[in-house]
């Protein structure tokens, strides 16, 4: 069932025939080679046989939960894995993405914004295969935003901005998933540890404090999104 | 222990003229005792005694008052009976201690025989005389307390708009008068499953049920046991019946009380024919209501799905039947009107979804310490294309608390406001959306400067399917401020429309914020 292009091989796993269509198209036409399933079992089946670069998958699946997929998929598929769902279904994102899921598109989506899903998740992952540590370190630049991670220095427009031990541990996990999705729980468990996971208002009031240093209007954010009800995303230019 | 005449002012005016201050504490009683005779024969002891003591000092003529004062005081306090007993048994002991010929019956001047007749003649009247007044005291004043409660009554049944408010109120006012647990029962009288949030009214047996009904059926009050069942007429039509049980079976049996019942029942009779009137008239207009609703939705719906569609359908056929031959701009727009149209098609049967869950219930608010910050950049975010370049004033304070709300929510709420505000007000014309919380309320506002909204339409702006007047044609279904309403009334908020000073329209949402704080976790401020 492989299917043209010769860029990266993306396995579909979605039940329903349209949207089906709608990504085939899509992908093919960006180059992408494109690998159809329609059940939870037929994707493990298929992932397994045809070693797929990038997985998208439709949260919603018939035969049973996509979550089972994501888990399957996470105890050896090292590639990107997009869950798509609809929404009112925040509770399956936020899970499916702590269960190992990269990013997350809710259906209505449109073209521009799957691909832009698509080349985040593939240059984390390009990065994170590159030498180790490499995407800890070094010089991050996004918009006005200059983050110095050797010297733990960082400016905005120009200006060295102070930041304390935890803005600056949280803005340097966020960077480190430039682009992605990151759930608040992800953020707690990296900034503050295992110990804080339901704490999830440490985490407003410490990206509240981030934006106040960061950007122009706080309530206007250009660089520190957030993803209501699921976590924040570092907007980077892709 | 009934509380004395001169304290209660909320009545109506009392026929009787008061009496004198002075004869009124000497009369103000309580119960009489439980053994007034018993207490007769201490109040001769008393007298008695005091009559010894003063025996050295006084002529007989005198002392004999000791013992005229001790029927008197008999009288009040212990009735007519032991008053007489007093006097009686007072003569003889005043005889016996005190006439000559002491510690004898037998006088040795026949003179005192004509003071014992007038003694005993005095003290019958005086006896009778003052328990009559005693006893006119006690009717008054139970006839006072009897009026006082029924207006009592009355006054909070007017209060009452509901059958289960009546219920309660019914239930209290008779614990009150009767010192019994009374029970309102609309007809037909039937034993209501137990709720779990309101205790157990009255229990009832089978028999007392039975008796309920017959009550009903027959229009006379009936009794089981320690149950009084008085059935609620108005109009010739029997409403319900009220049950009331005292703890003493002999309770309610006083010609007063029963009188009381009845009064009781007939202004509860009144209350509930009018509540049930009205939730019969509620219902119906409800129904009414439900019905055009429905109406409208299908309308509203079937246009606002179709009308898109019909787009979608025309410009697909277009571009596939002529494609080749038209030119760039015109697929362009081809293509863009059916993104806008596939746009519109998903907003409407978002809120369609929307307000169907949240009115079904089936929406619970997921609340969570949330920063106002975040909600109303999300907010921003999702109407960027739609504010087409328009200026959104955006005033948030920097010490804004986390308030303890359902984000995707209030995010939504912002939403509809902004996408409302938009369609409503001329291209261009600049938004403000702010913040405040004022103790334990958050207030989101937000303005706009267009023509505003006519007092009449503020409030039906927020229901369903309604578009005000001039927009009757305007796409989309009037959801958006339905659906902000429901958000707001799930988090115990509530929002309205004001006017805006300098002229457009102001919608102000207010919620709780949840009251404490979290607490925020501590770091170094030592800059990394």
């Amino acid at each position: 069932m492989n299917h043209g292009g010769t860029g990266p091989h993306v396995l579909v796993v979605e039940d329903e025939e349209q949207m089906r269509r709608f990504l085939r198209v899509t992908l093919r036409v960006n180059n992408y080679r494109v690998t159809e399933a329609t059940t939870a079992a037929e994707a493990l089946a298929m992932a397994q046989e045809q070693r797929p670069d990038v997985v998208v998958l439709d949260l919603g699946l018939p035969d049973g939960d996509g979550m089972q997929v994501v888990v399957g998929l996470r105890s050896w598929f090292r590639g990107p894995l997009l869950v798509v769902s609809a929404r009112h279904q925040e509770s399956d994102k936020v899970q499916a993405l702590d269960a190992g899921a990269d990013d997350y598109l809710t259906k209505p989506f449109g073209t521009s914004e799957l691909l832009a899903r698509l080349r985040v998740a593939q240059r984390h992952f390009a990065r994170a295969a590159g030498a180790a540590g490499a995407n800890e370190r070094g010089l991050f630049v996004a918009g006005e935003l200059r983050v110095d991670r050797d010297r733990h220095e960082v400016t905005v427009r120009g200006e060295a901005v102070k930041l304390t031990p935890i803005e600056y541990k949280l803005l340097v996990t966020l960077i480190r998933n430039a682009g992605k999705v990151v759930t608040r729980r992800q953020l707690l468990r990296e900034v503050w540890g295992e110990q804080h996971l339901d704490e999830a208002h440490y985490v407003r009031v410490y990206m509240s404090n981030l934006r106040r240093k960061l950007e122009v209007d706080p309530a206007r954010p250009q660089l520190l999104l957030t993803e209501q009800n699921i976590g924040y995303r570092l907007q980077v230019d892709v | 222990m009934l509380p004395s005449v001169t304290t209660s002012t909320s009545i109506p005016a009392r026929r009787e003229q008061p009496l004198p201050a002075p004869l009124q504490r000497l009369l103000n009683v309580g119960p009489e005792p439980r053994h007034p005779y018993v207490y007769a024969l201490v109040v001769v002891a008393v007298a008695t005694v005091v009559a010894f003591a003063l025996y050295p000092f006084e002529d007989l003529a005198n002392l004999i008052m000791v013992y005229l004062l001790a029927t008197v005081i008999a009288a009040v306090r212990l009735g007519r009976g032991p008053s007489i007993m007093t006097t009686i048994v007072g003569t003889s002991a005043f005889v016996y201690f005190f006439v000559p010929n002491r510690y004898s019956f037998v006088m040795a001047d026949l003179t005192y025989l004509q003071t014992f007749s007038i003694m005993i003649g005095v003290g019958i009247i005086v006896s009778t005389l003052t328990s009559q007044l005693r006893a006119e005291l006690l009717a008054t004043e139970a006839r006072e307390r009897r009026s006082r409660v029924l207006y009592e009554l009355s006054r909070a049944l007017t209060a009452g708009d509901s059958t289960a408010q009546l219920e309660g109120i019914v239930r209290e006012h008779v614990q009150q008068a009767f010192q019994a647990r009374g029970r309102l029962m609309p007809a037909p009288p039937r034993e209501l499953p137990a709720e779990p949030n309101r205790p157990m009214p009255l229990p009832m047996s089978v028999a007392d049920l039975a008796a309920a009904e017959r009550a009903c059926a027959t229009r006379q009050p009936q009794r089981t046991g320690a149950m009084h069942l008085q059935p609620l007429i108005v109009a010739n039509e029997v409403v319900g019946v009220l049950a009331c049980e005292t703890i003493e079976p002999t309770a309610i049996t006083s010609r007063g009380d029963v009188q009381l019942v009845e009064s009781f029942a007939n202004n509860i009779a009144i209350a509930l024919h009018r509540v049930l009137a009205d939730e019969r008239g509620k219902r119906a207009h409800q129904r009414a209501e439900e019905e055009r609703l429905r109406n409208v939705m299908l309308s509203s719906v079937s246009h606002d799905l179709r009308t898109p569609l019909a787009a979608i359908t025309g410009a697909v056929t277009t571009l596939i039947s002529d494609g080749a031959r038209l030119d760039d701009a015109t697929r362009r727009e081809l293509h863009e009107s059916i993104r806008d149209d596939a746009d519109a098609l998903e907003r409407h049967v978002r809120n369609l979804l929307d307000l169907t869950r949240l009115e079904s219930g089936g929406l619970q608010a997921r609340r969570d310490w949330c920063s106002i910050e975040e909600v109303v950049g999300c907010a921003l975010r999702r109407v960027d294309s739609l504010l087409a370049g328009r200026h959104v004033d955006v005033q948030l304070p920097v010490d804004l608390p986390l308030v303890r709300v359902d984000g995707t929510l209030l995010e939504q709420l912002l939403v509809n406001l902004l996408e409302n505000a938009v369609r409503y007000t001329p291209r261009g014309s600049p938004l403000q959306l702010a913040a405040t919380v004022q103790g334990d309320l958050l207030q989101l506002v937000v303005a706009d400067r267009g023509p505003g909204i006519p007092a009449a339409e503020r409030e039906h702006v927020f229901s369903k399917f309604y578009r005000g007047e001039g927009h009757r044609h305007a796409t989309g279904a009037g959801l958006g401020l339905a659906i902000c309403r429901a958000i707001a009334h799930l988090h115990g908020g509530d929002i309205h429309v004001d006017e805006r000073d300098g002229g457009g329209a102001s919608f102000v949402t207010t919620l709780p914020t949840g009251g404490q704080q979290p607490t925020s976790p501590s770091d170094g401020e030592d800059p990394a």
